[in-house]
């Protein structure tokens, strides 16, 4: 639960003849994660893809090259659970009809679509000739005289006829169109015209005959081709509905075996053998060896190299861990010489590792490379989303999931506090988990609202005692301004709330419960941290023993200062008296002397671990303290927004207008939207950043390798689907 | 109410409105810088939130602060 699973080291050695059998046992068993050979065994080299990784390469290659044009991508679903086909003989049919049906239609498509642009273009070029309807021809090349054709600004009439009369005009009415054809010699004096006119020059095409019936031919192989485009992607559409399941399925499928045909390329391998290393949770050993035993016929070997156990002994900080197995004998090998030599030497280059580490004055952590899986139970489990957000846990921390799943929700609900809220939250959860949960990380989100949501409603109910930022019963202390109550609407709900939130009484046992709740994290933050330096560097363990009394010692005092609420005077009823004895140095502040002591025990403690350098933390533990006060201030600030649309929209829809109530109403559902989105989210943000900030700072290093195993669910999703 | 009551909620506004402001100008920084960062690798978020509301604490400070002046005034 606090701790991830214990790992084994395993090297995994066989005849190269096992392979085949070896990797498709390991991914139908999914519980080894592969360490990439680097080369380090004499003769051993970096293996080669199974014979028929080509040939499924060369298969999904097609297969996406079908999907591309049916637009099937990876994240499309199966349109239902129809018959798929996704075993051998089936496949290669389903690939031969795809190359048949969908390429050659793609073929057509694209020969089409060329056809259609190529016509358009001509279209654009012709289009403006069709205004003179001079032949094409016309404007071949001449050698006595010059073509012109384009558009013009202004009429150019007059001042060509001014430069010679040798010359012929065509032009549209308003000019947007002509053609010019002028005796060559008076070329430069008319051109000079032209610039001044602001000529553009029309492309003349390629082309004979009159302009207009040429438009009409292009018009006529343009609506060709887009006709028979239309009808093509129809037949398409046609196809990827009927090859859609196939496809997706095919698609998983090849990817698996694709994966595994190319995967002795993390493998060590010589001519006649196979090495294989990584880590297996220790739980799962046997029947990983098992299921290789059984798949290979007894051929391949499993040898447990180490386990690695999460607080290892005192030695174990300097190399290896502390269940080192014999290595193995040939006797055992039985497959040859090769794998013999290198399970001998496997254990070699942790320690050469080891060594050189040493040698270059930093100590080896033997925890480095062991990947990390996670095992919270199975409510705990969508928390481990907001953990690895942060980083995944390192071998040997503290896993903080489970505490996180316990206080997230806690101060999510304190901060929301609202009966209505969180029954709306709740809903918000359900849509998410039912209905949203195809999308990526939907259902662990849909699962905290849930969570968060069903909090909140129960302090709203019978903490807060309020829905909608209206209490039940109005507090009738005099304080604050709230007369408006679900009583004094009519609504009875027979609860007595503890704590009125817009009462400066309720603001002090809300300030009180969050410095409480500062207390607790904190204190549980540093404990954690005392355990996870324990073995690693005992000076730090005392530091965060003694930071663990200054949160203490500070806590106290704050403590001290709420005695006049409520919960503070229950509190220090229960407190032994000696714990409240205490000096008032004159100034505000009351200090009780256990919290003297503690403090300065806690600093004592902290300069003897780390240095003199801890006393400029000490601000720091009382600002994280402080912090903690954020949940009393969202929640107020969150009831008091509500409370503020309340008190001016429900007179209004009680006015009896009916305009009015229809406005009011429509603006009081709008507002608490607008609430409720944004307590939600600050509430959210707010939790979380108390957890991942205050809390994980104390303790939590991450970095962690995340235990990522060869097959397993890939696989099992793909022989679904295929079944 | 008295002149006295009237410093204490004006000081109460300010205690707030410094902190705000404080909280504002950092995070205005941190912010742009996180966006940029979440852009090259969405992997950075988490860490990036962190980053973002840790200069909120200042404004949380303000709000005991106000808190304190606040109850002086009843």
């Amino acid at each position: 639960m606090l701790r991830p699973r214990k790992m084994c080291r395993v090297l995994i050695a066989g005849p190269a003849g096992s392979l085949e059998k070896a990797v498709g046992a390991l991914h139908r068993a999914g519980t080894l994660h592969i360490t990439d050979y680097n080369e380090q065994y004499p003769g051993f080299r970096l293996g080669t893809p199974l014979p028929s990784a080509s040939a499924l390469s060369d298969k999904l290659l097609r297969l996406r090259a079908a999907s591309k044009v049916l637009g099937i991508d990876e994240e499309t679903q199966p349109s239902d659970e129809g018959p798929t086909v996704a075993s051998g003989r089936d496949m290669d049919g389903l690939l031969a009809e795809l190359g048949q049906t969908v390429a050659a239609k793609n073929a057509e498509k694209q020969e089409l679509e060329a056809r259609l642009q190529e016509a358009r273009r001509n279209i654009e070029a012709i289009r403006p000739f069709t205004a003179l309807a001079l032949p094409f021809e016309c404007f071949g090349a001449y050698e006595s005289v010059a073509a012109y054709a384009g558009s013009v600004r202004v009429p150019i009439g007059a001042e060509v006829a001014a430069i010679t009369p040798r010359f012929e005009l065509f032009h549209a009415p308003d000019w947007s169109f002509f053609s010019l054809f002028v005796d060559i010699r008076s070329k430069a004096a008319v051109e000079k015209v032209l610039a001044r006119s602001g000529y553009t020059e029309a492309k003349v095409p390629l082309a004979a005959g009159d302009p207009r019936q040429m438009l009409e031919k292009y018009r006529a192989v343009a609506e060709e081709a887009e006709q028979k485009l239309v009808q093509l992607n129809a037949g398409l559409r046609e196809a990827r509905q009927k090859y859609l399941n196939d496809i997706v399925a095919c698609q998983r499928h090849l990817s698996v075996e694709v994966e595994k045909a190319e995967s002795p390329l993390r493998f060590a391998a010589s001519r006649s053998s196979f090495i294989i290393e990584g880590w297996i949770p220790s739980d799962e050993v046997d029947r990983t060896e098992n299921a290789l035993l059984k798949a290979s016929g007894a051929s391949v070997y499993l040898e447990r190299m180490e386990e690695r156990e999460w607080l290892p002994g005192p030695g174990a900080e300097h190399g290896g861990g502390s269940g080192h197995a014999d290595p193995p004998t040939s006797a055992e090998m039985g497959s040859g010489g090769a794998p013999r030599k290198a399970g001998g030497q496997a254990q070699g280059p942790s320690d050469a590792e080891a060594a050189a580490h040493e040698d270059a004055g930093e100590p080896h952590d033997p925890y480095e490379d062991v990947p990390v899986a996670l095992a919270n139970p199975r409510p705990v489990r969508p928390f481990e989303m907001l953990t690895e957000m942060f980083s995944t846990p390192g071998y040997k921390e503290i896993d903080p999931t489970f505490v996180l799943a316990l206080v997230f929700p806690f101060f999510f609900g304190l901060m929301v506090g609202d009966l209505a809220y969180g029954i709306l939250l709740m809903v918000t959860g359900v849509f998410f988990v039912t209905k949203l949960k195809r999308f990526d990380g939907f259902r662990e989100l849909g699962l905290f609202i849930l969570v968060a949501g069903l909090i909140a409603a129960i302090f709203g109910a019978f903490v807060f005692g309020d829905a909608f930022g209206i209490p039940f019963h109005a507090a009738g202390h005099g304080e604050g301004a709230s007369e408006l109550s679900w009583a004094s609407l009519g609504v009875d709900i027979p609860i007595k709330a503890s704590i009125h939130k817009l009462e400066v009484s309720g603001l002090a046992s809300l300030l009180m419960i969050s410095v409480l709740a500062g207390i607790i994290h904190l204190c549980l933050g540093n404990l954690f941290g005392v355990v996870n330096e324990w073995r690693h560097n005992r000076r730090h363990a005392v530091a965060k023993a003694g930071w663990f009394c200054a949160v203490l010692g500070f806590g106290l005092v704050m403590l001290k200062a709420g005695e006049v609420t409520s919960l503070g005077k229950w509190l220090w009823s229960v407190f032994p008296a000696a714990l409240g004895t205490s000096w008032d140095p004159g100034f505000g502040v009351v200090f009780p002397y256990s919290s003297l002591a503690l403090l300065g025990g806690g600093i004592a403690m902290a300069i003897a671990g780390e240095g003199g350098m801890a006393m400029m933390e000490v601000p720091a533990v009382l600002s994280n303290l402080l912090s903690y006060s954020r949940l009393a201030a969202i929640a107020i600030a969150k009831g008091a927004m509500a409370f503020a649309f309340n008190s001016i929209l429900i007179p209004m829809v009680q006015g009896g207008n009916v305009g009015l109530l229809v406005f009011g109403w429509v603006l009081l559902v709008l507002a608490h939207m607008l609430v409720f989105v944004l307590g939600g989210l600050s509430s959210g943000i707010q939790s979380l950043r108390l957890n991942l900030v205050e809390f994980f700072m104390k303790f939590y290093k991450g970095g962690g390798v995340k235990f990522n195993p060869f097959g397993g669910e890939k696989i099992s999703k793909s022989e679904e689907s295929g079944a | 109410m008295d002149p006295v009551s009237g410093m204490l909620a004006i000081g109460a506004g300010i205690a707030i409105a410094g902190g705000a402001l404080g909280t504002g100008l950092a995070q205005k920084d941190i912010g742009t810088a996180a966006v940029g960062a979440v852009a090259e690798n969405t992997k950075l978020f988490g860490r990036s939130l962190v980053f973002l509301v840790v200069p909120e604490t200042l404004v949380i400070f303000g709000f005991v602060i106000a808190f304190m002046l606040y109850s002086k005034i009843i």
